[in-house]
């Protein structure tokens, strides 16, 4: 009997030894070193999320229609941000990283800060990518890139300089009464007072405005709105969020708002039909230009159009981001997926068909003046305001690892807070700044 | 209406006498065969489920944010769930799920059986519309749901308005909500629960109502009194698989229901080990949540077959 427990125990604590250790061996090594390898005769393995599966596959296709020696192999299993970091974190742990993989600001600079992408400055001022040069591009989207630590780096390149617009449903409009459309100058107050008088004419039938503020974590929102203020989320130079400062309580003020009386009541999730201005059933909605495909396709018998974004005090609320592609450093195919990247941002080439496919709006100076992006049929009529959206942008600020998912998850809270329990606005803020600061303290100790 | 049970009366089988006890050879051999057919399910289920889990028990002892080098920390994880409020809360909110979920399940789970486990008319179509919600994914239905319980425009405060009751933004009401989700869940689970007690009804003698009908004994006395202590086996199953289920099943329904919210109120342990591990990064602390919770349903498992034994001692 005093053996049994032994012969038990030893072969359970080998078998968690064994669990852990591939895991922890490959964690953090930064040693193995990609390679470059011919570019005819080729395969790339590029990986992105789910919902651009389709969009990739017409690029690698025209790709391999154009090269017809190389082979771009596309994949994809989530939407999900977080399941789609740890599927990377999977694959670098079994050393299968792809060679060229989607990228977004809220994971570039732990991908950077762990060796995961590699560094694309140099190769793009050795001409990899072909006559484009780092200057071309939009800064402020390839800062997204840059990690914290080493903004000298570039570890990944945008795809589409996306921005917000404020779309509107001009029936909805009529149906309610009302004639008074978005305007350029319009400000915060007059789309509020537009989407009451909506929502009240229509006897609730009609959202006003799919609430700005979303579920509480729309930081493509409330960012700009905040420095609008004269505040901001994150300082990189100090190392500090300051979403309870003064100038943010402001914002947020304004941003709450129109709960209830402009926009729906609160929804617990920003995928709520309610907030989507494609349901047909809301007035106005501040959505990004990824959302023009999707609207086309839902809202066939409505009039609609897009507008700038109402400013405060003068200044543009206007957010936007992007999603970019890097390379990994442990890729045997370095010079493959170069040549693809070369061949995918080229306006006359990759560019082009992104944009008749996809609906991109190219990051580049040249591409958003020239491209073909705005030529599509209308609606909207107003595509070209996207353009100069992009270009005056506030983008996703960069917070070191983990710490602007903890903000999303703290502004949520305080939101919550505010609107279903009647907390004071400035300390339900300054509560979840104190949070966040926590969280940037913790990665960067 | 004679309710009456849809199950042919059999009479119960004899053991038939062993031509020849088998030897130690023939049971050796019986057991290596066994153990050719499960090896292949054993082997992936160390390789996909125990030894997984064992890593995770590992990594419960690091702080390690997926993409780095794992820190060893000793206890600091496990010392830190106990002083970790929004941990206390999502027990509590677990704690919740299961308490207001697996008694009614339970109880409309039986109830149901009963009452699809008698030969009528057109009953036949009254099993399949209880079965349906198996057909639908949990996501399908959560979508479905959160569209019913939209406050604005969703059917159940439409339907609540035709009686004059003003209903409440559900997912978005810190009262409401885990309620809300709770009766979606039991609406998802019912299905299996019934045809886990249509198989325990099964099993009951039919002889016993007989002879209860003969000592006058009405229908709600033989359900309560014969049919009910009957499946007590079947109830102790059900109320152990059901607890597990709505300690795990909270996670997808309320990440896609209400993300947790609103205020934590639907926050259950799963939902929270999850956001602390893949939103959070922090993959040490996270697996040590997944232990905890691993720990509670051993807990659970282990008190329920406490108390059947306890029953089977007492007679």
């Amino acid at each position: 009997m005093t053996s049994r427990p032994h012969r038990v125990r030893r072969p359970t604590a080998v078998a968690a030894a064994l669990a852990v250790i591939p895991l922890f061996a490959a964690c953090g090594s930064s040693d193995t070193a990609g390679a470059s390898n011919e570019v005819e005769g080729s395969t790339v393995v590029l990986t992105t999320i789910t919902s651009l599966e389709p969009q990739f596959k017409e690029y690698a296709d025209a790709y391999m229609k154009e090269f017809p020696d190389r082979t771009v192999e596309v994949r994809s299993t989530t939407d999900d941000g977080a399941e789609y970091a740890q599927q990377l974190a999977t694959a670098r742990l079994s050393e299968d990283l792809p060679d060229v993989f989607f990228n977004v600001d809220f994971l570039a600079d732990t991908l950077a800060k762990n060796n995961v992408t590699l560094d694309l400055a140099p190769g793009i001022e050795e001409g990899k990518l072909g006559d484009l040069a780092m200057d071309d591009f939009l800064p402020q989207f390839v800062a997204q890139y840059r990690p914290l630590a080493d903004p000298e780096q570039v570890t990944g390149l945008p795809v589409s300089a996306d921005s917000v617009g404020l779309y509107y449903n001009k029936s909805l409009f009529e149906q309610a009464g009302v004639t008074e459309y978005p305007e350029a100058d319009w400000t915060w107050e007059d789309m509020y007072r537009v989407a009451e008088e909506i929502q009240s004419k229509s006897d609730g039938a009609v959202t006003g405005l799919a609430a700005p503020l979303a579920d509480g974590s729309a930081q493509i929102v409330y960012g700009p709105v905040i420095q609008a203020y004269g505040g901001y989320v994150y300082d990189a130079e100090t190392g500090k969020s300051g979403i309870g400062q003064p100038e943010a309580v402001e914002a947020w003020t304004t941003l709450l708002e129109p709960y209830g009386t402009a926009s729906g009541e609160y929804t617990t999730t920003g995928d709520d039909p309610t907030l989507q201005f494609s349901s047909g059933n809301i007035a106005m909605a501040i959505a990004s230009r990824g959302a023009v495909p999707q609207t086309q396709l839902a809202l066939t018998d409505a009039d609609w159009d897009v507008q700038v974004l109402p400013t405060i005090d003068g200044s543009s609320t206007a957010g936007g981001g992007s999603y970019g592609l890097s390379i990994a450093q442990t890729s045997e195919n370095q010079d493959a997926a170069w040549a693809f990247l070369a061949w995918f941002y080229d306006t006359d080439a990759g560019m082009k068909i992104a944009q008749e496919v996809g609906g991109v709006i190219p990051p580049t100076e040249d591409g958003i003046s020239n491209g073909t992006w705005k030529d599509g049929e209308p609606p909207p009529a107003s595509i070209e305001i996207f353009g100069e959206s992009a270009r005056t942008a506030v983008l996703l600020t960069q917070m070191p690892g983990a710490s602007a998912s903890v903000m999303a998850e703290a502004t949520k809270k305080a939101t919550q807070e505010v609107l279903l329990e009647g907390r004071d606005v400035a300390e339900a803020f300054q509560e979840a700044e104190e949070t966040v600061n926590a969280a940037i303290a913790k990665e960067t100790k | 209406m004679t309710v009456t049970p849809s199950r042919p009366v059999e009479p119960p089988r004899q053991a038939e006498p062993a031509e020849r006890s088998p030897g130690r050879k023939d049971r050796r051999g019986d057991a290596l065969v066994a153990a050719l057919f499960v090896s292949p399910a054993m082997l992936a289920f160390t390789v996909f489920v125990i030894v997984p889990a064992l890593g995770g028990l590992v990594l419960a002892f690091f702080e390690w944010d997926l993409f780095g080098t794992p820190v060893f920390v000793g206890l600091d994880n496990l010392a830190r769930l106990f002083t970790d409020p929004a941990m206390w809360q999502a027990l509590g909110v677990t704690a919740l799920f299961v308490v207001l979920g697996v008694i009614p399940t339970t109880l409309v789970g039986f109830v149901l059986a009963v009452v699809v486990n008698v030969n009528m008319p057109g009953i036949g179509a009254w099993r399949v519309l209880y079965f349906t919600p198996m057909i639908a994914s949990a996501a399908v239905s959560a979508i479905i749901w959160v569209n019913l319980y939209n406050g604005r425009s969703g059917l159940v405060n439409q339907f609540l308005a035709l009686f004059g009751v003003d209903g409440p933004n559900w997912l978005a009401d810190p009262t409401w909500a885990l309620p809300a989700l709770v009766l979606m869940m039991i609406w998802g689970a019912l299905p299996i629960v019934i045809i886990l007690y249509l198989a325990g009804l099964q099993r009951v003698p039919e002889d016993i109502y007989a002879a209860a009908s003969l000592d006058g004994a009405g229908r709600w006395r033989q359900l309560w009194s014969m049919t009910w202590p009957n499946v007590w086996g079947t109830t102790v199953l059900v109320a152990v698989l059901q607890a597990v289920s709505f300690v795990s099943g909270s996670f997808e329904v309320a990440l896609i229901m209400t993300d947790g919210g609103p205020l934590g109120t639907t926050q259950s342990l799963a939902l929270y080990s999850y956001k602390v591990a893949f939103t959070e990064r922090d993959i040490g602390y996270g697996s040590a949540l997944s232990l905890f919770q691993l720990a509670l349903i051993i807990g659970v498992v282990l008190l329920s077959r406490a108390i059947v034994r306890f029953r089977k001692e007492r007679g």
